[in-house]
């Protein structure tokens, strides 16, 4: 007897029977799963198992269960609000370390009071049966709550089974709910910054939510303490709060910004009668260069559904409250800085779009975008902290380039060997869309496709229609391509200057904090395969030699930059010219690409997984990364390689380690690892916090590190490639990043993503310089301190034992990645 | 369809054609046709001499609407839906070396326009042994969709053991193929194809390298290199190869394929349009470790080439036992032909497994560069596919007009002068650049051609024709057909009109240069010439940017651009041609008229297409 439920969760028909109920010592309540009390899915069957409490248990297949709840069982009645642990002894077999995997929720009616997983990860090693616990607390007021239990469809990454690895499968014998005591009289709910990243002069809020749980209304007070770097702790202030049951409250503090780069710890902490009763921590970050702390990560396992926001900002359609819930998912996944990507109608010859509400990208040619919406995205992610990159590419697009084509066709590229323009164009195309404009919808555009039209009401029926007015052109339009690639001269001042105009005008127009030219950068001849030089409208090369293309295009980099930083001083510039391949092929290029906190994206890097490329072992994958990320950054810049097939590797402990080792290298790696459900937690988070000692460009590499420090573990932790060193007004700085290596040596090679074992008691050893005192050391980790606990992004203050000049450290367990900062005194 | 025109035989071009053949500096490489009934001439009972029909459904029939060649064609239909029809000709000796096989075919049916939702239709080849037993199974080409009467062809190398070749002619369907289909094909030929030797074969170290890092250059023969261990263009995850250092090779890198890895490409250079038609020598310069463990006659990589439009154009597999020296670096040619432009990519491919080697070099060479003319030496088809055109400019009404229009054609406002001619107008698109070119709504046969009284390519090229095109568009205005030549970054001496069956029929000498627009701030003159075409001009007219061309003799100049020629009329055959060397592009100067913007423009386009339809065509 089982229902849909409003969530498109089945939920159990004998919620409330609770048949079979075993009372066991204090206030707990026991079932045995295969009980009428648990409500299942057609595919959950009771068997027989001996190892079993009752001699049953239910069998829960993988193999033809839905992706929503197969099995479900709510707190008994008579159960009060407090303080729980949910225990399932369970059993597994298959399972991969992260994978497909077996998900426990607890809800109260639609709210969700926790959430678990039970990956390999978070399993004792073992196929006998264990307690798999999920504690949660259940507030006065709410309904009883329920777990909700099915198997995970994410990761994404499907499941598959090698090597007669088989399926992942789980018997279930037996549900506990312990009650642990009663629920402290109040609690945070939230620390909230109102930005993710600030810039260096920019004030702002804190603001911290607060929730009552006592019958009784509490007189409670709430004090904020504000941790820059690894500085002490520095308090905010304090404000007394009344909090009533049910209830909740808002405490907001004034963030004034002291103007200091990097990541920041909001702490709040709750006090009741002078005791501390709760706490919660938020982090945000300082920086006037969006790219010296870009990151943000997507949860693979988010407990709650999220939007995709890419999907929001990347067509037509939007409301304004889509669009600004996108944005504040962006915020939450710590996203400081993101790129529009191919939005204009005609990229570097046209992109302020002054004279259309709309148009179709010139760029793929195949979606419409909107000036309202990309105005209004920008303007809501900002006020989020995030800042927004422009997408530009090297190739003039859209029917306008074709109209300076018509003025000026000495502006544009020809190829020595056709005599055409380079790179392509299709005018099959154009008519397909000049045909498009022809029957588009104007009428219905200004009735319903304008919220800037006169007698536009904002009301969620005109939205409505809003969304179903633009459904039709944006699917008529997919049908359509690019009409050409139109590469501008680039010898010609003129020409630099006018992309500069545009650039200029559209930043203007929509906001932009900066740039990123793709598929060259300015470059009057071409920068990859073979060099054969462009040729001008007369024929005549652009730039004979590699030498002379070179050397033009700095000049032209040179030129740009300054033209546009003349009217937006902030106003960064990137390129995605960053692999190993491309910097040791153009240094003089990068070096002006790098130079002022250029940003460089390594596209190269998302072939490195495959099993041809010299990168895809982890050791050299690991060198390369540190190699390439310390090149770019001690030229200024800031290094973004990319992920595997550019959205992550196969199996997540190919993400997982990829991201690792980008990061450890400097990089500000895209598509990054996070599992909310796993041990290893939020690296994006964590680079908000620690950017300073991830990503500070002043962080020089120590190439030969054996002499300054040593490591020694039970286990062999790599370390060598990425030990850093930085000097600043905060002291001297030693930072060695220790990485738990993966066990397969290549990636991409199993399927069932095992981890290494953590590594116990790791001692760290920095021969101190001379005239060195000591050494203040922390360990910096966004995974468990410790198997078992929580993950936690954090600072934890390491003994450090000084002897014969040296200063030695130990850590406790790495589990994959932590990192130790020492502070030379 | 296409009617039947006797006279058209190559044999009796004509001296004008035979003017514009180039010679071959050496001896020709291609011998006679080893398979005389492939021209389907002789049928008895129904069935073509020399050739073997087989079908578990559908037909074979003479057509005598359809020819390449003499005046008739195999023709084979099949109902929707699965079977096959096919003809299979008699076996024609070989010896060792290389075979030009190459075919003509019509295709209708098969599928609704997507490849692989329908059947398909073309030749394979059956090598047998000495005792005619099948050796070798090979495909040469197919279609899945719909096409106009066009060659295939490929240039083969005799399979070890090999002593003769059938060819099969096929049309296989499978339970998806929605329509009946009918193929036709025509001039299959086995030619001995000698490789020209010579050419193209100085050693490594004589090659000179360019101010560029990695562009080759040959000193005796025009040659491109693709070093695939430096070039970066190509090589994503797809690609099985992995760039390494390398001292042997020729700038010290080299792309490596290790053992284990899966079968894939290990390079593919970029889609280039770099070399003219012509007849090519591909060389592959790789090399396999000193001692190696898997079988000698295994294949270590496999190199071809592909073009835009004419599909596979030969390779050839590189075996372990090719290699005299293993362990050192060694090349590895095949020849192919370019018949027409459009890109290429040259793709070298490893089996995967156990077998490792070494990729340094891909080196094009040109043996033979191929004017319009030469082509007819290796495809006479395309002057007796014309021969079965027999209709005459205007058969389709004799207003009607065909506008091709390239980028920025339009600015020409041809399209408003033929609607106000009333004209019945077909307007088709071409794109030429260095993506490859191809062109919307042109007719695939004389036929349609014809039913034409003027054609206007506005700013389009005719390297974005066929030859078989470009050869209906010689008769056409040889018939007495219309022709309009409108300027612009694709026309003229970018326009293919040098070395094309086209040349002579304009009466401009282009430039020799695809770089041949200039900015001009002369004034428009009309001569007296002009009037007997009703073309008048104002003063301040300025073509601002304009193609540099002269007159050829029996040109008649009617405008000129200060003292260099504008606006050219002359005569071919039957029929009037224009060339209008005017731009669309450029801004006039201050208290100047561009031609296109003057108010007078109308009237002058509306005068220059009046006077073309005023041609010789009965």
């Amino acid at each position: 007897m089982t229902r849909q439920g409003r969530n498109g969760c089945w939920l159990g028909g004998m919620l409330l029977g609770w048949a079979g109920v075993v009372m066991a010592e204090g206030a707990a309540w026991s079932v045995e799963a295969e009980s009428a009390a648990v409500g299942r899915h057609a595919v959950v069957k009771r068997v027989a198992d001996s190892a079993a409490s009752a001699g049953q248990a239910l069998d829960v297949p993988i193999e033809g269960a839905p992706t929503w709840n197969v099995v479900s069982l709510g707190l008994p009645e008579g159960a009060q609000p407090g303080r729980y642990r949910a225990v399932l002894r369970l059993r597994t077999a298959g399972l991969a370390d992260i994978g497909r995997a077996w998900r426990v929720d607890v809800r109260s009616d639609a709210r969700l009071l926790a959430c678990r997983v039970a990956y390999g990860c978070n399993l004792q090693a073992t196929t006998n049966y264990q307690e798999f616990a999920v504690p949660f607390d259940w507030a006065p007021g709410m309904r009883r709550p329920s777990l909700y239990m099915r198997w995970t469809s994410k990761p994404t990454y499907p499941y598959v089974p090698q090597n007669g690895e088989g399926q992942p499968s789980l018997r279930l014998d037996r549900f506990t709910f312990e009650r642990e005591g009663e629920l402290p009289p109040a609690r945070i709910e939230r620390v909230w910054p109102d930005r993710v990243r600030y810039l260096a002069n920019q004030n702002g809020q804190i603001a911290v939510t607060l929730a009552g749980l006592a019958p009784q209304p509490v007189a409670a007070v709430v004090r904020l303490t504000l941790t820059h770097d690894l500085d002490a702790p520095r308090v905010i202030g304090e404000r007394p709060v009344m909090l009533t049951t049910g209830a909740t409250a808002e405490v907001v503090f004034p963030f004034e910004n002291p103007g200091r780069s990097f990541g920041y710890e909001a702490r709040a902490t709750l006090l009741v009668g002078g005791r501390e009763i709760g706490a919660a921590t938020e982090f945000f970050t300082v920086h006037d260069n969006p790219w010296a702390v870009a990151t943000g990560a997507a949860d693979q396992e988010p407990p709650e559904y999220e939007r995709n926001w890419w999907g929001t900002f990347y067509g037509i359609g939007a409301s304004d409250a889509e669009i600004d819930d996108a944005a504040l998912t962006a915020r939450k996944q710590y996203t400081t800085c993101t790129e529009f990507f191919s939005w204009s109608p005609g990229e570097c010859f046209d992109m302020a779009p002054a004279d259309r509400d709309f148009w179709i990208r010139g760029n793929g040619g195949d979606s419409l975008r909107s000036k309202r919406e990309l105005q209004r995205a920008v303007a809501a992610l900002q006020r989020q902290g995030t800042a927004c990159i422009t997408y530009i590419a090297f190739q003039a697009m859209g029917e306008r380039t074709i109209e300076i084509l018509r003025e000026k066709p000495e502006w544009f590229t020809y190829s020595p060997m056709t005599g055409d323009l380079l790179e392509f164009y299709t005018l099959n195309e154009l008519a397909k869309r000049q045909e498009f404009w022809s029957a588009f919808d104007w009428e219905g555009y200004r009735r319903d496709g304008n919220p800037a039209a006169p007698g536009w009401q904002d009301t969620p029926e005109q939205w409505k229609q809003f969304k179903s007015f633009w459904e039709k052109p944006a699917e008529a339009c997919r049908e359509l391509g690019i009409i050409g690639y139109f590469v501008p001269n680039y010898t010609l001042p003129e020409v630099v200057d006018f992309c500069a105009d545009q650039v200029i005008a559209s930043a203007k127009m929509f906001g932009w904090d900066g740039l990123r030219w793709d598929c060259g950068h300015l470059n009057p001849g071409p920068i990859w395969g073979a060099f054969t030089p462009y040729t001008d409208f007369q024929g005549r090369p652009q730039a004979a030699t590699v030498a002379e293309m070179e050397k033009l295009t700095v000049r032209n980099l040179q030129r740009l930059r300054a033209r546009i930083r003349a009217q937006l001083p902030a106003f960064v510039i990137g390129s995605n010219f960053g692999s190993w391949e491309e910097t040791h092929r153009y240094p003089l290029q990068v070096a002006e690409l790098a130079r002022d906190g250029g940003w460089l994206l390594d596209e190269v890097s998302y072939g490195y997984h495959a099993p041809q490329s010299p990168y895809h072992f982890w050791d050299a994958y690991y060198g390369v990364m540190a190699d390439e990320g310390e090149r770019i950054a001690a030229m200024g810049g800031h290094y973004n390689p990319f992920a595997f097939h550019r959205n992550g590797g196969k199996y997540p402990v190919d993400g997982l380690y990829e991201t690792v080792f980008r990061l450890a290298g400097k990089g500000h790696p895209n598509a990054m690892f996070y599992n909310s459900a796993t041990p290893f937690g939020n690296y994006a988070q964590f680079c908000v916090r620690f950017g300073r000692f991830v990503f500070d460009p002043a962080i020089r590499r120590v190439d030969r590190p054996e002499g300054l420090v040593s490591v020694a573990s039970p286990k062999p932790l790599w370390w060598q490639k990425t030990v850093g060193r930085l000097r600043n007004d905060g002291g001297d700085w030693v930072i060695v990043h220790l990485i738990n290596p993966p066990v397969q040596r290549e990636a991409e090679s199993d399927a069932m993503s095992r981890l290494p074992a953590a590594v116990a008691d790791t001692t760290v050893t920095l021969t101190l310089p001379r005239g060195a005192r000591g050494a203040q050391a922390w360990a910096l980790t966004a995974e468990a301190w410790r198997t078992g606990e929580a993950p936690r992004t954090q600072a934890v203050p390491l003994e450090v034992r000084v002897a014969d000049g040296r200063a030695a450290v130990t850590v406790p367990q790495v589990l994959i990645w932590k990192t130790v900062v020492y502070r030379i005194e | 369809m296409t009617g039947i025109n006797p006279g058209w035989r190559i044999g009796a071009l004509g001296a004008g054609l035979a003017l514009l053949t180039v010679a071959v500096c050496q001896a020709s490489p291609l011998g006679p046709n080893l398979l005389p009934a492939g021209d389907f001439e002789s049928w008895t009972n129904g069935l073509p001499a020399g050739w073997t029909p087989a079908a578990d459904k559908g037909a074979c029939a003479v057509s005598e609407a359809v020819c390449a060649t003499g005046r008739r064609s195999a023709m084979l239909t099949l109902p929707a839906g699965g079977g096959s029809v096919r003809l299979r000709s008699d076996a024609v000796a070989v010896s060792e070396g290389f075979y030009l096989v190459r075919f003509m075919m019509r295709v209708e049916g098969l599928s609704r326009g997507k490849p692989y939702e329908g059947g398909q239709a073309g030749l394979f080849l059956d090598w047998l042994d000495a005792q005619q037993r099948v050796l070798l199974h090979e495909y040469l080409a197919w279609s899945y969709v719909p096409m106009a009467l066009a060659y295939r062809d490929q240039i083969r190398r005799v399979p070890a053991g090999a002593a003769a070749l059938r060819v099969v002619v096929e049309i296989l369907g499978n339970e998806q193929m929605p329509l009946d289909s009918t193929a036709w094909f025509d001039d299959v030929a086995v030619c001995r194809y000698t490789p020209p030797t010579g050419i193209g074969e100085k050693a490594f170290s004589e090659w000179s390298v360019s101010d560029g890092r990695n562009v080759l250059r040959t000193p005796d023969a025009p040659g491109w290199g693709y070093l695939a261990g430096v070039d970066a263009g190509h090589s994503g995850e797809s690609v099985q190869g992995v760039r390494v250092r390398d001292g042997a090779a020729l700038f010290g890198s080299a792309m490596h394929t290790r053992p284990g890895v899966p079968p894939g490409l290990v390079y593919h250079s970029a889609y280039t349009v770099e070399q003219p038609p012509g007849l090519y020598r591909v060389v592959v310069r790789a090399r396999i470790p000193a001692a190696y463990s898997w079988k000698a006659e295994a294949p270590v990589l496999s190199v071809d080439a592909l073009h835009s439009s004419a599909g596979v154009r030969g390779g050839r597999a590189i075996r372990a036992a090719d290699f005299t020296k293993p362990g050192e670096y060694e090349e590895f040619a095949f020849d192919l032909i370019k018949p027409t432009t459009g890109w290429v990519t040259y793709r070298v491919s490893t089996p995967g497994g156990a077998v490792e080697s070494w990729l340094d070099l891909v080196r094009v060479v040109q043996l033979v560069r191929f004017r319009d003319p030469d082509l007819l030496e290796w495809y006479p088809g395309l002057a007796g596919a014309l021969a079965a055109g027999a209709t005459a400019p205007g058969s389709g009404g004799a207003r009607r007009a065909l506008l091709v229009e390239g980028l920025l054609g339009s600015d020409f406002h041809c399209r408003e002068a033929l609607a106000r001619g009333g004209w019945e107008t077909v307007i088709a698109s071409t794109t030429m650049n260095a993506a490859g070119g191809g062109v919307v709504g042109y007719p695939g046969e004389l036929a349609g051609l014809c039913s034409n009284r003027l054609v206007i390519l506005a700013n389009a090229s005719l390297e974005s024709l066929g030859p078989d095109q470009r050869f209906q568009l010689r008769a056409f205005v040889e018939r007495g057909g219309g022709l309009l030549l409108l300027g612009g970054k694709s026309a003229f001496g970018n326009g293919g009109i040098r070395g094309s069956f086209l040349e002579e029929v304009v009466p401009v000498q282009v430039a020799e240069t695809r770089f041949d627009i200039e900015a001009s701030r002369a004034e428009l003159l009309a001569t007296p010439a002009a009037a007997a075409w009703r073309l008048a001009l104002d003063k301040g007219v300025v073509a601002p940017f304009r193609h540099q061309a002269q007159v050829k003799p029996g040109g008649e100049l009617l405008v000129r651009a200060g003292r260099e020629p504008l606006l050219v009329a002359g005569t071919f055959g039957r029929g009037r041609v224009l060339c209008l060397l005017a731009t669309p592009y450029g801004q006039a100067p201050a208290r100047r008229t561009r031609l296109t913007a003057w108010s007078g423009y109308p009237d002058f386009i509306d005068a220059m297409l009046n006077g073309l339809a005023k041609g010789d065509a009965p």
